[in-house]
């Protein structure tokens, strides 16, 4: 087997790169919207093949078991390649958190049906009433012996209508002095009786996410990851490196790059106004990516990121937000007008750049929250 | 840490030492009010060897680059110090690309702090691009002569200027000693107190070794100058801005009102957060330029890098500056207030050698021809 941590980074991301150019499907090359599983799914059965689900985990629990940095240059190859997303969240958050918190069954039931795409998973934090202040969550999960009863709802549930499983916060002691104390984390098989999907449409038409129903819903015992009521603390461990990428460039290059393309395409550089304005966000997206590289250097230092990173997520998601708010304008009288604009012999999707960035100064944090986070345990600004 | 990282830090440590000596806010102010600048805080300065980090060894200095000037502008920044070391290190970095023995003397001169020296190149206010001449050097008996003006030379009352004028069509550079015959002086006052120093060259009457180069290397020597101090610069405002974001979160930190500190209050909170990342900013873009110099680029590359910092160190500070004197109330508008001292050198720096808009727009057409 090939040691890809012995290789060199140019090496490896060379590899990486060239297996793209090589084998990934054009048509979904930077998609528009985030795309449904069927229409990715065949890309990931093949990856799944070659062992490449979850480059990140041990070896010895299927992955390839890359180091830091070559994760980082795996993920940034993909992003510069414009590689839909997958419906990773089993990668990204059941498995690490098994292989941490799990018990040798659970890793051995739900590991590899991750790696093989046999089960897909959603996440089940947000709540009607629970978003920014998700630790006053109410779904609650209640011991009947030999099983939880769950009842409540989930919502905003990314794509949970191609899911197989949900991973849940559920409150299982009600009575905690702290709200945060009485949660527990539950894995859920979508298909268990009392469990109804509804999905949602998004601003832009799509069934981007879902609201998941729970009434008197049977979840086995051995289901419930690590100890009662340590859900929460499980949960915040997980957001290690990962936070890093709420703040990579790759967004705002991509979107900029095609307001350019359409810029150039419309002779709109010639107008001194919309070129200040352009160049404002060349030099916010370029020192964005400068940032954003002192951190990832960090990161293949093996150092644990601070809360100082969420100034990134921030200035990523707000200059991707300011390029599409511009891109919007760009298109003049057109900006109304959905699907491609013609630019040249290319036709340019400005709508779906702004809808793109709308949602991305809500999740993962908003950015109130994140500036919330940052003016306590960043500035130390008193209370 | 790397040596190189090492020696930088000993070298922040040795200015910052200075600083705790030498209080840099009360010496702005005498600046603002007229008395002029501290010999005594140059001449340590000087001992410090700080006047010499661009200037090579066999010239008296250590011989160091933009990277090691670029900790000691920030740290200088940080201690709103009214010396123009960043000034006059533009025209050492010009005047260390020529290879000549009048170079080298003047060079000497910079590094003891006997002699202080000016960039004397931009001809109008608006007219930023140093290829753009009008002045003119005519050969006459035993040298030049040098016609036409300069202006927004700083500091206005160095010993020597570096000239740029046209001989034959062909730019040279001249080092032009404040007392020549036929050079006359104005200077007008920054808004932080400094002057900055309009050249008349009515005949300047130069000898012949005054022409220090000619030509491209001319250029390239005056635009890695002009590289250098809009680096500088940038580091410079970094310096006052971490400043002044310190003094404002130490303010919202105490200043109570409504029975709480306002640093409670949620809205002051993440304005105060905005400018953290503004801060950031300014050193991601700051770096980028001083990896440009450390990678030894040079031509469009390094005045691309240079307006880049410039661009973000221009409009952050002034936000950071503005948004200081807000966040203070009342007392940030008074005399009394350091916020002040420090956004009058806000404004005078990101103004110096063009300012955000400006380079915004020499970055995009520079971005635009290498694209
Ligand atoms: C496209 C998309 C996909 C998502 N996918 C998932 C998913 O798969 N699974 C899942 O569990 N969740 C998901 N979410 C939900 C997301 O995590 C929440 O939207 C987020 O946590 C914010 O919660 P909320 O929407 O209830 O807004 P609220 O918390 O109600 O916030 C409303 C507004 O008030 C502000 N606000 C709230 N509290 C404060 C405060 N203390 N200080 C200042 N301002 C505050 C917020 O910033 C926001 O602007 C998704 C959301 C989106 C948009």
């Amino acid at each position: 087997m090939t040691d890809w941590n012995a290789m060199s980074d140019e090496e490896f991301r060379a590899e990486i790169r060239s297996f793209l150019q090589q084998n990934y499907p054009d048509h979904l090359r930077y998609p528009s919207r985030r795309v449904r599983w069927h229409e990715v799914r065949e890309w990931y059965l093949m990856q799944a093949e070659r062992g490449w689900t979850a480059p990140g985990w041990p070896a010895e629990y299927g992955g390839v078991g890359l180091s830091p940095s070559k994760q980082l240059i795996f993920i940034e190859e993909q992003e510069r390649y414009g590689v839909a997303r997958a419906p990773d969240q089993g990668v990204v958050m059941v498995g690490p958190l098994l292989i941490r918190y799990g018990t040798e069954e659970q890793k051995k039931h739900y590991l590899p049906k991750i790696l093989s795409w046999e089960n897909i998973w959603v996440q089940g934090y947000s709540e009607p009433n629970s978003g920014s202040d998700l630790a006053s969550l109410r779904t609650e999960a209640v011991d009947a012996g030999d099983h939880w009863v769950v009842n409540g709802q989930k919502t905003w549930t990314t794509l949970a209508q191609d899911g197989t499983h949900i991973f849940l916060l559920a409150r299982t002691d009600p009575k905690a002095e702290r709200k945060q104390q009485g949660i527990s984390f539950l894995l859920v098989d979508l298909n268990t009786p009392g469990i109804t999907i509804r999905p949602i449409r998004n601003i832009a038409g799509h069934e981007e996410f879902c609201e998941v129903f729970f009434d008197n819903v049977k979840v086995p015992k051995n289901d419930l990851v690590g100890e009662p009521n340590q859900g929460w603390t499980m949960a915040k461990a997980l957001l290690g490196f990962e936070r890093l990428f709420l703040g990579s460039p790759k967004q705002s290059q991509n979107a900029l790059g095609r307001l350019d393309a359409f810029a150039t395409a419309r002779g709109l550089h010639d107008d001194p106004a919309f070129a200040d304005q352009f160049a404002r966000l060349e030099l916010d997206v370029a020192d964005l990516a400068e940032a954003y590289e002192a951190f990832a250097d960090r990161v293949r230092a093996g150092e644990a990121l601070g809360a100082d990173v969420s100034w990134l997520k921030v200035w990523a998601t707000e200059t991707f937000d300011r390029i599409a708010a511009l891109s919007v304008q760009a298109a003049g009288a057109e900006g109304g007008i959905s699907g491609g604009l013609a630019a040249g012999d290319e036709s340019v999707d400005l709508l779906s750049l702004y809808f793109g960035a709308l949602p991305t100064t809500i999740y993962g944090g908003s950015n109130e929250i994140q500036r919330n986070i940052l003016a306590k345990q960043v500035l130390r600004l008193p209370e | 840490m790397t040596d190189r990282q090492e020696e930088r830090r000993m070298l922040a440590d040795s200015v910052a030492g200075f600083a705790r000596q030498y209080d840099g806010i009360a010496r702005a102010r005498g600046l603002s009010d007229g008395a002029g600048l501290d010999p005594e805080a140059w001449a340590a300065m000087a001992d410090l060897g700080l006047m010499g980090i661009l200037v090579p060894e066999e010239a008296g200095g250590l011989g160091l680059g933009i990277p090691e000037m670029a900790v000691v502008a920030e740290e200088l920044g940080r201690n709103c110090a009214p010396e123009p070391l960043v000034a006059q290190a533009a025209a050492q970095a010009a005047l260390a690309q020529v290879d000549s023995k009048p170079a080298k003397e003047c060079l000497a001169g910079t590094a003891d702090g006997s002699t202080r020296l000016a960039l004397a190149w931009q001809e109008k206010a608006d007219q930023l691009n140093p290829a753009v001449i009008t002045s003119r050097a005519d050969a006459v008996d035993g040298g030049v002569r040098l016609s036409g003006s300069k202006c927004l030379a700083l500091p206005a009352d160095a010993d020597l200027f570096l000239v740029s004028a046209l001989d034959n069509g062909v730019p040279a550079l001249f080092l032009v000693p404040r007392d020549a015959a036929g050079l006359e002086l104005q200077s007008q006052r920054q808004v932080d107190g400094a002057e900055t120093a309009s050249l008349n060259l009515n005949g300047v009457q130069l000898p012949a070794e005054a022409c220090l180069c000619t030509g491209d290397a001319a250029l390239q020597a005056l635009n890695t100058g002009i590289s250098a101090g809009l680096t500088l610069a940038s580091a410079e405002l970094l310096g006052l801005a971490d400043r002044l974001y310190t003094l404002t979160t130490d303010y919202l930190a105490t200043r109570k009102q409504f029975g709480v500190p306002i640093s409670s209050f949620q809205v002051l909170r993440h304005r105060a957060v905005n400018l953290y990342i503004q801060r950031e900013l300014m050193r991601a873009a700051l770096n980028q330029a001083v990896r440009a110099f450390e990678q030894g680029a040079t031509g469009e590359a390094l005045q691309r890098a240079a307006s880049r910092a410039k661009a973000r160190a221009g409009d952050a500070a002034q936000l950071i500056a503005r948004e200081s004197v807000q966040l203070h109330g009342a007392i940030g508008f008074t005399e009394e207030a350091d916020v002040g001292v420090h956004l009058r050198r806000v404004l005078a720096l990101s103004a110096w050698l063009g300012n955000a808009g400006w380079h915004r727009r020499r970055y995009r057409t520079l971005s635009r021809q290498a694209a």
